[in-house]
């Protein structure tokens, strides 16, 4: 399995690029799917220009629906929470749930783990990504948890091997019966340990960033920084020369050349930057 | 007998001693644990994690216990329950 992930500043050309790469590798006869998951999707409006938008497979996605789907997730865990008993209104958090910072990131994380886990093994995904801010903390959300759930089994051991230690002198027994809480921080950590071994995969992930001018390249290298210290290793830049012919990049097409471009493409006269 | 009481009352103070110095590291740890993980369910001082959520139900049940020691007014924990009105 492959995925490719499309960043770079608004408006230099990854839904463009990522619709392309869709169209190569379905005319390469490898099954792909493409994924908008950015909120402002444009991919169907791309896609209604041209009219063989049915030859690939193509989702966008339906945030309202993965808002519901999370949200009664989350209450069916709070089910066995005696409501008298907490320190805080619980309904409170779930009519404001989706207006905290963070909602989008975790929903779009989930929304990327599902699709690479429920993938076949020879299938290749292309995520069109949101804006910078928004894909960067994304793709860097695992990281920052593995360290912060770390410190907290940490402390929690530390916790239990006193709890132990006072049960063995005062009733003269071992008390090891499982920890709940240590057990669920566990299994969170292995989830994001999961996710992070599969967005690093050097074999698997490949992240395209795409600038096409002095602003762009500046975000770009911001990009890049960025996910080289959380470790991503397979990062290609790709040069669109839409604004500046003499720098020897790539030309993404205009939307209003795409059918002719597709047709290249499917003929083998049209390469894209691999 | 005597000196089997005398003994009984030395291994006391003895445990005493022993458990009064691992329940105030306990009390300690468990301050720094509650003040990490409780402001991700809150989401006013720092967004709420959405990763620890499904732990929330558990922290909830183990809070009750926690509250309801009788250690006296040295522990830090209760003290710190009080103020968020457990």
């Amino acid at each position: 399995m492959k995925y490719l992930f499309f960043l770079g500043k608004g408006g230099v050309g990854k839904t463009t690029l990522s619709i392309l790469y869709s169209f190569y590798f379905t005319f390469q006869g490898i099954d792909s799917k493409l994924f908008s998951i950015d909120p402002a999707h444009n991919i169907k409006d791309i896609l209604n220009k041209i009219n063989i938008r049915d030859l690939i497979n193509f989702e966008e996605m339906d945030f309202e629906k993965e808002k519901i789907d999370y949200i009664s997730q989350i209450k069916f865990q709070m089910m066995n929470i005696n409501k008298s008993s907490l320190f805080f209104s619980i309904d409170h958090l779930y009519k404001n749930i989706e207006e905290y910072p963070g909602f989008d990131e975790y929903l779009i994380l989930f929304f990327i783990e599902k699709q690479i886990l429920k993938s076949d093994k020879n299938k290749i995904l292309i995520f069109d990504m949101p804006p910078t801010g928004l894909s960067l903390r994304i793709l860097k959300l695992p990281y920052l948890n593995i360290s912060y759930i770390s410190t907290l089994i940490k402390l929690r051991e530390q916790i239990l091997e006193k709890k132990w230690q006072i049960a063995k002198i005062e009733q003269g027994i071992k008390n090891s019966t499982e920890d709940k809480i240590l057990n669920k921080l566990i299994n969170l950590k292995n989830r994001m340990k999961n996710l992070q071994n599969l967005l690093l995969d050097k074999e698997e992930s490949q992240i395209y960033i795409i600038y096409a001018d002095d602003i762009s390249k500046k975000e770009m290298e911001k990009i890049e920084k960025n996910l080289i210290g959380a470790g991503f290793q397979n990062i290609k830049k790709i040069y669109n020369n839409i604004y500046n012919r003499n720098r020897g990049g790539f030309d993404i097409p205009y939307i209003e050349n795409f059918q002719e471009v597709i047709t290249k493409l499917k003929n083998n006269n049209f390469k894209l930057p691999l | 007998m005597k000196i089997k009481k005398i003994a009984e009352y030395f291994s006391r103070i003895q445990k005493y001693k022993s458990t009064s110095i691992i329940k105030y590291e306990l009390i300690e740890r468990e301050f720094i644990f509650y003040n990490l993980i409780l402001p991700n369910f809150f989401g006013i001082q720092l967004p709420i994690n959405f990763l620890l959520l499904p732990i929330l139900p558990e922290i909830v049940e183990e809070l009750n216990i926690v509250a309801n020691r009788t250690s006296g007014s040295d522990d830090r924990i209760v003290d710190l329950f009080e103020i968020i009105d457990l």
